[in-house]
């Protein structure tokens, strides 16, 4: 589903260059659970944009559901991210102008669909994570808990191929952190691709595999890593 | 066309979001286009109803002015045109500009020194009494004819035949009364007070005559009667830079002009403000952009294109300033009734002037929204995510 081969990025802060991405290649099957695990500086953020195709690698390739990102136009890349990605973040990344409902609708307007199918598939995903009965509440009139659900019901309703999920728990207390983890492995367990990121080994041991970083580098196990 | 309408529906719902701001930002806007529309109609409707004034006294009128002080032509140098074909009615008129009196009323008026054939010739009628008659020119009597606005200030009556009053140390007796010729903004004519020529002379202590009006025998004979009163003219000054014959078309064509050129100087003033309004709403739209970096970084992520960020803030920006647009048609629709009850002139609104306005909002909408929206839709949705 995923493939990344040799992917470098290297960035410039002053004068001194910083490889956050130092030859790193992993292999994402579909329907797979995977954690990407490392502390941080280790260029879990940078490998998350490049995945996610908010960056484009230096160099390498990038393949995602079959389609080579590295050449591909700005307005491409756009399409890419509305129709195959779905992002969680750490800090929610909800608009607060919006309620709940058209949050998750959001993703749909961009993919040009109708509004009544719209509307239909954000119920639905709402239903999903349990907030059918919040969906015409602001983000700021919710939990932090369910703040992430709609977050993930809103990668949910664009029918992602894959479902990017940064640092999920970490501005939750352990209560909601534990939850959303609940939820994640449910969706798994529903043949979702899910691609967790996360500086937790207790967040990432509930994955089916996890990779390990460490200066830009992707690792199997933890002792190659050297962690 | 979807994506479009969510664009409008999201600048409406964060046009209403921030009222206050919305609001003053649209000031600018308001400000402009109130101008431009107030001020061209006034400038139309002024212009509208000089025009008619002057029409109603006849387009086969030519006015004849000597513009030189030491040309000094008598009654009969004008009078002998007369004997032209296509001259009907030549009026050789004196202006004694000077101060009326009853009783403890002064008033400050423009007696006209004229012949027995000016009324007929300026076209103004008699209310009552009698006009000025030959006899009154010969014998230079004491007698004058008044307008109805005249009449009023000095008596508060129309009812003034055989009254007397004193101007200029004599006592004339008042034989009839004008017709109202209508209210209009030159509003001369009913303040006329019309007296015998020859009694104008001495009062005036001259008998040199620089106006007259000189009536062709029809409209399609008024460029001959013109030449023949030039070629008349120039005969007995030998200078054609002394005088000047206008005809009441080409004063209306000059009037014409320069109106439209004052009105279009007006617009163009009241415009500028209308862009430093379209300026207020970049400043705006620039703020709105920074504020909302991180909404930008999120619709980004989840799949916006280029243009779908730069539809988005370029719609919020004519939203603006087309709102503004309207609420300044608006209120100078009420502005104008405003006017127009505090004034007891109708003014109409110069429906070319508000189309044009409006026009130009949008126009200044796109102009000056696409810098914020082009700066809106090249961020990096890292960039835009990162920063808080």
């Amino acid at each position: 589903m995923l493939v990344l081969k040799d992917i470098c990025k290297t960035y410039f802060v002053g004068d001194e260059a910083v490889h956050a991405l130092d030859h790193a290649s992993v292999h994402v099957l579909p329907q797979e659970f995977v954690a990407i695990c490392g502390p941080s500086g280790s260029g879990k953020t940078t490998l998350m944009n490049v995945m996610g195709c908010l960056d484009l690698p230096d160099s390498g390739a990038y393949i995602l559901d079959g389609v080579n990102i590295a050449d591909s136009t700005d307005n491409e890349l756009s399409l890419i991210r509305s129709e195959k990605i779905g992002f969680v973040f750490q800090q929610f990344n909800l608009l607060d102008s919006m309620s709940a409902l058209e949050n998750v609708e959001l993703p749909l307007i961009y993919q040009k669909c109708s509004q009544k199918e719209r509307i239909e598939r954000a119920k639905s995903a709402l239903d999903k994570v349990g907030l059918y009965n919040r969906m015409q509440h602001r983000p700021s009139q919710l939990s932090g808990g369910q703040q992430q659900r709609v977050a993930i019901a809103r990668a949910l309703a664009s029918d992602a191929k894959v479902i990017l999920a940064d640092e999920p728990t970490g501005n939750l207390d352990s209560k909601s952190g534990y939850d959303i983890m609940n939820l994640i492995c449910e969706l798994s367990e529903q043949k979702h691709t899910i691609v967790l990121i996360t500086h937790d080994m207790n967040v990432a041991k509930m994955s089916q595999r996890i990779v390990f970083v460490r200066d830009g580098r992707l690792f199997e196990t933890s002792e190659e890593a050297g962690l | 066309m979807t994506m479009f309408f969510n664009s409008l529906r999201l600048a409406v719902r964060s046009t209403l979001a921030n009222k206050m701001r919305s609001f003053l930002t649209m000031l600018g806007i308001i400000i402009g286009v109130m101008s431009v529309i107030v001020l061209v109609s006034i400038a139309q409707s002024t212009t509208s109803s000089i025009t008619s004034a002057i029409s109603s006294m006849g387009s086969d009128l030519l006015t004849v002015t000597i513009t030189d002080e030491d040309i000094s032509l008598t009654t009969d140098d004008f009078l002998a045109l007369e004997e032209y074909d296509s001259i009907s009615g030549v009026a050789p008129y004196l202006t004694v500009s000077t101060t009326a009196r009853s009783g403890s009323t002064y008033t400050s008026v423009s007696a006209l020194g004229v012949t027995e054939e000016y009324m007929d010739v300026a076209g103004l009628t008699l209310e009552s009494g009698r006009s000025i008659v030959p006899s009154d020119l010969e014998w230079r009597t004491y007698v004058a004819v008044i307008g109805t606005e005249i009449a009023g200030e000095l008596y508060e009556s129309y009812d003034v035949i055989g009254n007397t009053f004193t101007m200029s140390g004599h006592t004339f007796t008042i034989v009839g009364l004008l017709s109202e010729s209508g209210s209009n903004s030159s509003g001369s004519l009913d303040s006329n007070i019309l007296i015998p020529l020859t009694t104008a002379q001495r009062i005036a202590d001259s008998t040199a005559i620089t106006t007259a009006y000189v009536q062709a025998d029809s409209v399609d004979d008024v460029a001959l009667a013109q030449a023949l009163t030039e070629y008349n003219l120039l005969e007995l000054t030998r200078d054609e830079d002394t005088y000047e014959v206008y005809n009441m078309t080409e004063l209306l064509d000059t009037l014409d002009d320069v109106m439209s050129t004052l009105s279009l100087m007006l617009g163009g003033i009241a415009a500028i403000s209308l862009l430093v309004g379209g300026i207020g709403i970049m400043n705006i739209m620039l703020v709105s952009v920074a504020e909302r970096t991180r909404e930008i970084g999120i619709r980004k992520a989840i799949g916006a294109r280029r243009s779908h960020i730069l539809m988005q803030f370029l719609i919020e920006a004519c939203v603006l300033s087309i709102l503004g647009g309207l609420l300044g048609l608006g209120l100078s629709a009420l502005g104008l009734k405003i006017f127009a009850l505090a004034t007891d002139m109708t003014i109409a609104m110069e429906w070319r002037a508000a189309i044009a306005a409006l026009i130009f909002c949008i126009v200044i909408g796109v102009v000056f929204g696409s810098y914020p929206a082009a700066k809106a839709s090249k961020m990096t949705p890292i960039d835009a995510l990162q920063r808080n």
